[in-house]
């Protein structure tokens, strides 16, 4: 494929300055992709914000310009959920250093097959020749009147460190090589780096005494090296210079990759279908329970309030549970609600408590006043931690039974709901032993056992 | 055989005289005459060294036998045969599963999210999910990546969603700015809890309703969909996708951290069989007649890369072929379609529930959550003889003034009941004419409860 091939030639003139070392990486680039052989079909090249972030205009793939610093997220999002693309994020210096940093640091570390060229010409050109990450100490510009004093990144180092499977560094003085550099970061698995060092003479070369683009191109041959010339240089000749070359080509699995070989395989083997509730036609006591579950973390509050829940729905009636809600963060007492009726429900959190199912003592003293006022209302208490049991409630020792009956301290919250059906005729223990065969995945056996002793002490308590 | 000689070309009209093509050829065959470089083709060796240079591409080498390439397809490929889904019937199901659940069954195979409280689940169970289904979830460094990836990815054809909640939807704003300028379909959703800033992260609370309409800047439309139960959570997702693919529109889902978290009863379809699914249209013109914002269409085709159709999208104003222009009477056009596409199609868009408004005297106006304790508020009232109904916009944003306007235009008096400082209020103030406007407004990271709204009506 020819370069003018990859073009949409109706759109220029390019909008970039003349002599703007952009257009020469945009050559350099499609000449690349020229020699993947890939069809146009088969690239997508996104663009952040910035003169750099034109380039998706004059070419003619599938084209994203994107907001400020995002290339690579438009990109990640393409490489990820369609893999068969060739990704190409065209960028600035301070679009994918400064704004998009964040970006351009995680896109290194993920390694998603895309390749980031990045337009480094030390400057902000569209907004008028601000100082950007890259910007050399003593360089001025619109916002360093008196010279730059900011430490400049240096993007390769960066995206070395960042763990980038290619990362090259090229110069629009010397666009063959750049060229060469793009073609083999474009078939990189992973996440593959190319800075161009490029020029922006209306910004940069004006306030910087670089007046003509032959002066700007020496300020750039001057200021670059072949790293693999770099044994031949003295310190002092280094300073402040860019080595252009490759400096890293570790071809490593992308993120797709790994996603596909490790992540799917397991998902695969995991696929289930839940199976639907066949509801009874238990008919419950008339009225709205309103549970408050409550004890510490670990006791299995939240699962308790669950599985309760669940169970009223077996039975064919209506319950809604939420998790956590109210002072749990603020008082570390683990809190459920679960609101259950033989109508449908509509306000779903307790509002007029009547059941409390407290497995500790702060949890009693903390929610008890929400159930007091209620007509008649149902409060059991694991008596292994409840101490001071008050008028009316039902003491059970709900985690002493599960730890010295069942050798099983973790089923206590079975305990707690078998005795809770007991006493309350909200759900049936058919449904009771459904739903906990179905929602232990260890000793299940111990558990129903767990499930019609808590039953059996609920059958046989009362009140104090 | 021989090969044909390539031979040097300038190119008119792209050349722009910047001189750097003299500072390379070794031939002294290009020249600068007035605001032009004329080659001297005596001199040129058609060696090309000038065209690596020229950063207008305006100097080519080229012979006439150049081959035109040929063009591959990318299919994109079909997961329908992955799908795995739990037993259609009665569920209990939390509503941050149901929420997606909604999207699988609508098609989603994309998702990319950041943690934040309480969207989280709904992340946790994409990731559990897509990989079963031949879809793809990602975790990002930030919302504004996550929101940036679910745009590029459903652009390359891929339904994508994200979910986050107050904080990283402010993150979000920018690029979905970005989606709605680009007409890009996509769900995202908030799972609204207190503020502003950080907040009260656990508690509920529906504040970022105004945020949902304008957060992102300039004038732009959008459509908000506001569940109240676990079931809403499902069917609202997929008609939030639906509403997205027919309108190239990002559509938000707005449930407060009562819906996403409570677990309740749910009949679940059969994906295959009982849930409609509507896709982006397909353009039946060939790639070169195609334009992405054509305006023979409100809503024009959006095809998945890799068909031929290679087009270009940018954030800036533009033409129907997707360039930008600073054209005034185009950006005039584009917002005004923009605007026109949703409002054109209310009667499909708008969605909202009335309970007990054919005779009501007073209507209470309340989503989400605090609509489940407004019903109840209802309730008790109508036994107490008071002519009470509840209206529920289910569609918030484009909200459902016209209907509002009827009952207000019969006399009803109207109470709003919503977790914030009144940011629906304004909305039902303004379209309700000389009717009173009562209110009950609770931002503490508490819920309203109905005996709270029973004060107000009594």
């Amino acid at each position: 494929m020819l370069q003018q091939e990859l073009i949409r030639s109706q759109h220029f003139p390019t909008i970039l300055c003349p002599g703007c070392g952009h257009g020469i990486v945009l050559g350099a680039l499609l000449r690349a992709i020229s020699k993947t052989g890939l069809s146009k079909n088969e690239i997508v090249l996104t663009s952040g914000i910035g003169c750099a972030s034109r380039v998706p205009g004059y070419v003619d793939f599938h084209t994203i310009h994107t907001t400020h610093g995002r290339a690579l997220t438009f990109s990640t999002g393409v490489a990820v959920a369609r893999p068969e693309f060739k990704v190409i994020a065209v960028m600035g210096d301070g679009d994918a250093t400064a704004i998009g940093g964040n970006h351009f640091m995680h896109a290194a570390r993920r390694n998603v097959n895309m390749t980031a060229v990045i337009m480094n010409n030390n400057i902000y050109g569209m907004t008028g020749g601000q100082y950007s990450p890259t910007t050399p100490v003593g360089s001025f510009a619109a916002t360093a009147q008196y010279g730059n004093v900011e430490t400049p990144f240096d993007i390769v180092a960066l995206g070395t460190a960042l763990g980038a499977a290619f990362v090259a560094r090229g110069s629009v003085t010397e666009p063959v090589k750049l060229e060469r550099m793009i073609l083999k970061a474009l078939g990189v698995k992973g996440f593959s780096i190319v800075e161009a060092v490029s020029t922006c003479p209306t910004t940069y070369g004006s306030r910087n005494k670089l007046r003509t683009v032959e002066a700007y191109m020496d300020w750039v041959r001057d200021r670059t090296y072949d790293v693999t010339k770099a044994d031949r240089l003295t310190p002092e000749e280094k300073k402040d210079k860019w080595p252009l070359g490759i400096f890293v080509d570790q071809p490593k699995r992308s993120y797709v990759e790994i996603y596909e070989q490790e992540v799917v395989p397991k998902a695969m083997a995991k696929r289930e279908s839940a199976k639907a509730i066949a509801p009874k036609s238990h008919r419950m006591p008339p009225g709205k329970f309103e549970v408050v579950i409550a004890g510490r973390a670990g006791q299995g509050i939240q699962k308790l309030g669950a599985v309760l829940a669940e169970c009223v729905i077996w039975d064919g009636n209506h319950a809604a549970q939420i998790e956590n809600y109210g002072p749990a963060a603020r008082t570390g007492i683990s809190l459920t609600e679960v609101v259950a009726s033989g109508d449908p429900i509509d306000f779903p959190l307790v509002e007029n408590g009547n059941v409390l199912l407290a497995m500790t003592q702060d949890a009693l003293a903390a929610h008890l006043p929400r159930v007091v006022k209620a007509a008649n209302p149902i409060v059991i208490v694991d008596s292994t931690f409840v101490k001071e049991v008050p008028k009316g409630a039902y003491a059970i020792p709900v985690t002493a039974t599960a730890r010295d009956e069942f050798q099983l301290p973790m089923a206590a919250n079975v305990v707690m709901f078998g005795a809770f059906a007991a006493i309350s005729k909200a759900v049936t223990l058919e449904s009771a032993e459904g739903v906990v065969s179905r929602s232990v995945t260890r000793s299940v056996d111990q558990n129903l056992a767990a499930l019609r002793r808590g039953y059996a002490l609920g059958e046989a308590a009362k009140r104090t | 055989m021989i090969a044909p000689r390539k031979r040097m070309k300038v190119i008119e009209g792209r050349c722009k005289a910047c001189g750097i093509c003299l500072t390379v050829c070794r031939h002294e065959a290009l020249h600068l005459e007035g605001s032009r470089i004329v080659l001297d083709d005596a001199k040129c060796k058609h060696d090309g060294l000038c065209t690596f240079s020229c950063p207008d591409l305006a100097l080519v080498l080229h012979s006439e036998s150049d081959r035109r390439s040929e063009e591959r397809l990318v299919p994109l490929l079909d997961t329908r045969d992955k799908l795995i889904q739990p037993e259609p019937g009665l569920h209990f199901m939390q509503g941050a599963t149901a929420c997606a659940e909604g999207a699988i069954a609508a098609g989603c195979r994309f998702f990319a999210g950041y943690p934040i409280t309480p969207s989280t689940e709904i992340a946790e169970d994409m990731s559990l999910r897509l990989p079963q289904i031949g879809g793809r979830f990602i975790q990002l460094e930030d919302e504004i990546a996550s929101m940036g990836a679910i745009a590029g990815a459903s652009l390359s054809g891929v339904k994508s969603m994200t979910a986050t909640s107050g904080p990283g939807f402010s993150l979000m704003q920018e690029n979905l700015g970005a989606a709605c300028m680009r007409e890009i379909p996509v769900v995202v959703v908030n799972v609204m809890r207190g503020g502003p800033c950080t907040g009260l992260p656990t508690r509920p609370a529906q504040g970022d309703v105004m945020q949902a309409r304008w957060g992102t800047h300039g004038d732009h439309q959008i459509i908000a969909l506001v569940p109240w139960s676990v079931s809403e959570m499902f069917w609202l997702t997929v008609r939030a996708f639906n509403l997205s693919e027919k309108y190239r529109i990002p559509v938000l889902i707005l449930p407060d951290e009562i819906v996403a978290h409570m677990r309740e009863r749910i009949m679940l379809p059969d994906y295959r069989t009982g849930v409609e699914v509507v896709d982006r249209m397909m353009p039946t013109d060939p790639p070169e007649k195609y334009k992405p914002f054509d305006s023979r269409w409100q809503t024009a085709p959006l095809p998945p890369y890799g068909r031929g159709y290679r087009f270009h999208v940018t954030g800036l104003t533009h033409r129907s072929d997707g360039f930008p222009t600073g054209d005034p009477a185009t950006a005039a056009t584009l917002i005004e379609r923009h605007e026109r596409k949703i409002m054109d199609a209310l009667p499909d868009i708008l969605q909202v529930d009335e309970f007990e408004t054919a005779d009501a005297e007073t209507v209470v106006v309340a989503y989400g959550s605090t609509a489940r304790s407004a019903k109840e508020a209802v309730l008790n009232a109508r036994r107490n003889g008071r002519k009470v109904g509840l209206f529920r916009p289910v569609t918030i944003w484009p909200f459902p003034s016209g209907r509002l306007e009827q009952l207000s235009s019969r006399g009803c008096r109207f109470v709003v009941a919503e977790a914030n400082r009144g940011q629906i209020l304004g909305e039902v103030e303004r379209v309700a004419g000389r009717a009173r406007v009562g209110s009950v407004l609770q931002a503490d990271g508490n819920p309203i409860m109905a005996r709270t709204i029973e004060r107000v009506l009594s």
